[in-house]
């Protein structure tokens, strides 16, 4: 066998890919990581760490954040309006999705840009009427205001992406179906929801996280610290503590690992699902 | 010549295509279609992909709109009609079974739909899976079934209904070739068994003429020839039909034509080769071109009737037979035509040997440039 | 059969045309238009309520003048929003700065996303757990990321100023107060946020790319660069196009990270348009001028939209083609 250059050359740039990979996965990883140390660091103490690992580990971040801080009540204002907002706007999303999908129509094409600026436009274009209407129907600063709120940011997202699941559904089904007696809804009921269930599910939690982690509408819309959402309560944080670090990035952590273990645990099969909602 | 011939199927019309045609925005796809298919037949429209042949039987199921023209099932024009009071049954290439149901939910699906009892959609969807050797998998999702088992359970829930009407959009070109043999057979057992009418879609010639009690033949939109089997083998009305049924393909020589004083028609083969025919309208064909189609089955090795020089190019051993492929040199020598025969798979022909082809001018075909056929003298007394 | 009488057939004739009309309304309703119009009639009732009657309040908002610093002027009505649209230089300021926000964090996203998906393409051992941890900020919410920043930067206690100790020649500073160094601390923290987007696309991009290509150009002795260039860029163009419109999408409705973090200062340093906006309702309670902002908003955000679905159907008519 001869020498050659390639295999120890190929060798060597693995190597460096190798290293290079770590080091920009440690970059990413850092914020999320530093949020974790400071979490855990005993109020006051994260300023005068050393360097970039933990000192003492605590807890009493978390303590107070639910004991002297009302968090339960904001996580469980979020839950509940995450919640409806995505269950409501399933309901009256997906049906669209499906005639989008399935059925050729005049205003079609026009139903679908409508529906991809209202998921694209700026949140600030919509929150000032809004506002306003709330205070003439008075919603502001209540539940259900805050639900309607969130069904706007949500329902163009419901309507893309079911469409999306529609679409991979075979057309030859739908046909077979009203061949053997179906109605347009019997071969929809029947036929398509069913087979779509997974993909409801996808959008049911997409639609959830989007409500979680909203932050306009939340802000704008309810005034009463009863009536936050976490997002709406944490970010408070940086304005009341500023120089709490360790409280704030307590609130941050409890706010953001719920998403982020549910990613963690279904990742392959949520990357499939925002790849249809968006590129489709 | 003929072995077991088929009938053409006589009686009622089952299903009618009047001046049917579609049009999609700007294309026209489908123009000017009649078609009268006879209760209980079996008709299989074929032709080349893009032919508008699938489309004519989406629209027979209503699952597209018919631009203008009217369609009957049983006398009744059902163009308004959805695709579920037309009384159909289809079986798509797809099967497009029904994932999240079991095989015996999939068979009894149609029956769910116009609310039979729970009792008697039982007894069915136990009847038809027994009649497709389905009774083992009832329970099993289609997931798990092979090919063959999920084509049986598409043909199952279209039988389970007894529809007036049987649709099949190329239902066996998803399958291997000797599963698709197997599936064939089965088809015609069905067609034997359940007195109705049946329309099937194929691009597969071989598919049509062993099914077909009728054959339909489209092209480019447009119905080039309605004709048995056997009609549609030797009597193809155009050079189309006679190119696109048959294998392998039937050969094509360019000829001009020449009127004798008495009347007789002499044909000049592109070779050079002259031989008599007598065509039907001599009016205008005098010094005319024509094409001259010579199935390959009508051609031997050797000397005959009429004889044709070239030399081998290559043969395609079969076993039972042989291709043997000839280049036929034009009378000037400037150009060489393609020409098939069939040899017995003894004969051992080496490329560039030189070798005499002969066929009889009675199995002749001629086609007009525009490539309708010019009837022979016999044909046009019978008509 | 005795025939009958002219009234009695008139009354059957009418008859029969009353099922007719029954028959067809009935298809439409299972079958045709009608049944589409009751499959859209949630979603339009919806999407009407939520967002089409306030779109309209939007319009009638910028033609009026709702201000709640002088609501004696409620009801006077004109173009003077649109007047000032064009004559006030913090909203082409707040115009440009969006644009340069876009833009530092489309090329920024970019460049990391692709780097990241080059390292993680031929990777066979640990593929998923690579993929997880670059798409991990993706997961963050923006509220989260601005906090976690916010800590990072702080001037005094900041861990970015303190690593920044130990490299040469570098010194910390005050970044989010400085005016230098506001915006550009924002869009690094928007874009890690965000990159993770254009990461999936990009690594989609880079598995449908054949093999054989690679093999064929290291057949014709190409390099690394030069398969880069010649292979990997052609063949993500499309790709690449559609990510950095929908980036772009992305940063121009970013707020939350911008709000939280600097509010728009110091002294209107990071005021994009959408937090402008936010900041002339909320803060100058000028409803009406915010509204207006809003209508601009939405009249760039209608172009991106429409750019980007010509993207997309390129792509899609690429793909297809081959």
């Amino acid at each position: 066998m001869s020498w050659s250059p390639g295999p120890v050359r190929g060798h060597w740039s693995a190597l460096a890919r190798v290293i290079l990979l770590c080091v920009l996965g440690m970059a990413v990883l850092f914020p999320i990581y530093w949020m974790l140390v400071i979490a855990i660091t005993p109020t006051g103490f994260s300023r005068s760490l050393p360097g970039i690992l933990p000192q003492t580990v605590t807890f009493e971040n978390f303590v107070s954040l639910f004991t002297e801080r009302p968090m339960a009540r904001w996580l469980v204002n979020s839950i509940i309006v995450a919640a409806l907002a995505s269950f409501l706007s399933l309901v009256f999303g997906t049906s669209c999705g499906y005639v989008l999908s399935k059925m050729k129509f005049r205003g079609a094409g026009l139903v679908m840009i409508g529906v991809l600026v209202t998921q694209m436009m700026p949140g600030t274009s919509i929150i000032v009427p809004l506002y306003i209407l709330f205070r003439d129907l008075g919603l502001l600063d209540t539940m259900s205001g805050m639900v309607v709120g969130h069904i706007s940011l949500v329902v163009p997202i419901a309507i893309w992406m079911s469409k999306g699941f529609f679409d991979r559904i075979p057309q030859d089904l739908e046909a077979s179906a009203r061949i053997d007696g179906c109605t347009r809804l019997g071969a929809y009921l029947y036929v398509s929801l069913p087979l779509a269930v997974p993909g409801l599910a996808a959008i049911f939690i997409y639609g959830f996280v989007t409500s979680w982690h909203d932050f306009l509408f939340a802000h704008s819309l309810v005034h009463s610290q009863q009536l936050w959402t976490a997002a709406n309560g944490i970010s408070s944080f940086r304005g009341q503590y500023f120089t709490l670090h360790e409280l704030q990035m307590a609130a941050a952590l409890v706010f953001a690992l719920p998403v982020i273990i549910v990613f963690i645990v279904m990742q392959r099969w949520i990357v499939s699902g925002a790849m249809t909602g968006s590129v489709r | 010549m003929s072995g077991v011939s088929k009938k053409p199927v006589e009686g009622p019309i089952g299903v009618q295509f009047s001046g049917v045609s579609k049009r999609y925005d700007r294309q026209t796809v489908l123009r000017d279609i009649n078609i009268d298919i006879a209760e209980r037949e079996l008709a299989v429209f074929v032709g080349p992909s893009g032919c508008g042949k699938s489309t004519l039987l989406r629209m027979l199921a209503g699952l597209e709109e018919t631009t203008t023209g009217t369609i009957r099932i049983n006398g009744q024009v059902v163009n308004d009609h959805p695709p579920r009071e037309r009384d159909i049954a289809m079986v798509f290439q797809s099967y497009a079974l029904y994932p999240h149901m079991t095989v015996g939910q999939n068979i009894g699906f149609p029956l769910r739909m116009v609310g039979e009892t729970r009792e008697r959609q039982r007894a069915k969807v136990e009847n038809t899976a027994r009649l497709l050797g389905l009774t083992d998998y009832l329970d099993r999702y289609p997931r798990h079934l092979s090919g063959g088992q999920r084509q049986r359970v598409a043909m199952g829930r279209a039988i389970v209904r007894d529809p007036a009407v049987f649709l099949f959009d190329e239902p066996l070109s998803n399958l291997d070739a000797a599963l698709r043999v197997q599936m064939r057979e089965e088809i015609i057992a069905l067609h034997r068994q359940i007195p109705a009418t049946m329309i099937y879609v194929t691009h597969d010639q071989v598919e049509a003429m062993t099914l077909a009690d009728r054959i339909v033949v489209l092209r480019d939109g447009h119905v080039e020839q309605i004709g048995t089997p056997h009609d549609i083998y030797n009597a193809p009305q155009s050079r189309f039909v006679a190119e696109f049924i048959g294998s392998p393909k039937i050969n094509i020589l360019p000829a001009v034509i020449k009127v004798g004083a008495d009347g007789s028609t002499k044909v000049t083969l592109s070779t050079g080769r002259i031989f008599g025919a007598e065509l039907a309208e001599q009016a205008g064909v005098d010094g005319s071109a024509v094409h001259v189609g010579i199935r390959p089955e009508a051609t031997q090795l050797g000397e005959g009737k009429t004889q044709l020089n070239g030399t081998v190019s290559h043969g395609e051993y079969l076993g039972a037979t042989q291709y043997l492929y000839v280049d036929v040199p034009d009378a000037q020598g400037t150009q060489s035509h393609r020409f098939i025969t069939i040899a017995s798979p003894a004969c051992i022909a080496q490329a560039g040997e030189p070798v005499t082809v002969s066929f009889d001018p009675e199995f002749c075909h001629f086609f007009a440039p525009d490539g309708t056929r010019l009837r022979r003298r016999h044909e046009a007394a019978r008509a | 059969m005795e025939p009958k009488s002219d009234a009695t057939g008139r009354a059957d004739a009418a008859i029969a045309l009353r099922r007719r009309r029954w028959v067809a309304l009935r298809r439409s309703l299972t079958e045709g238009g009608g049944f589409v119009f009751l499959m859209l009639l949630p979603a339009l009732f919806v999407v009407g309520a939520v967002i089409g009657v306030p779109m309209l309040r939007a319009v009638e908002m910028s033609f009026n003048t709702i201000n709640f610093r002088r609501p004696a002027m409620a009801g006077t009505y004109g173009f003077h929003n649109y007047g000032k649209l064009f004559e006030d230089p913090d909203t082409w300021s707040a115009v440009a700065l969006s644009a340069i926000y876009m833009f530092g964090t489309v090329v920024g996203s970019v460049a990391l996303a692709l780097c990241a998906a080059l390292l993680t393409r031929r990777i066979v051992r640990f593929r998923a757990f690579w993929r997880v941890v670059f798409l991990l900020p993706w997961t963050v919410p923006a509220v989260v990321t601005a906090l976690v920043w916010g800590v990072m930067y702080d001037g005094n206690f900041g861990i970015i100023n303190r690593l920044l100790d130990y490299v040469p020649f570098m010194t910390g500073a005050n970044w989010l107060i400085d005016r230098q160094t506001a915006f550009p601390a924002l869009i690094v923290a928007q874009i890690w946020n965000e990159f993770p987007v254009a990461y999936i696309f990009i690594l989609a991009g880079l598995h449908a790319i054949p093999e054989e290509l690679y093999e064929a150009a290291r057949i014709d002795r190409a390099r690394a660069i030069q398969q880069f260039w010649y292979i990997t860029v052609p063949q993500l163009r499309f790709i690449l196009a559609v990510v950095v419109v929908l980036l772009m999408i992305m940063g121009f409705k970013s707020f939350p990270i911008i709000y939280i973090l600097t509010g728009g200062g110091p002294a209107g340093a990071t005021e994009t348009l959408t937090v402008l906006t936010f900041n002339t309702a909320f803060r100058g309670l000028d409803f009406s001028y915010a509204a207006t902002l809003g209508i601009l908003a939405l009249a760039i955000s209608v172009i991106l939209v429409l750019s980007y679905l010509r993207l997309v159907a390129r792509l899609q008519h690429e793909r297809g083609g081959q």
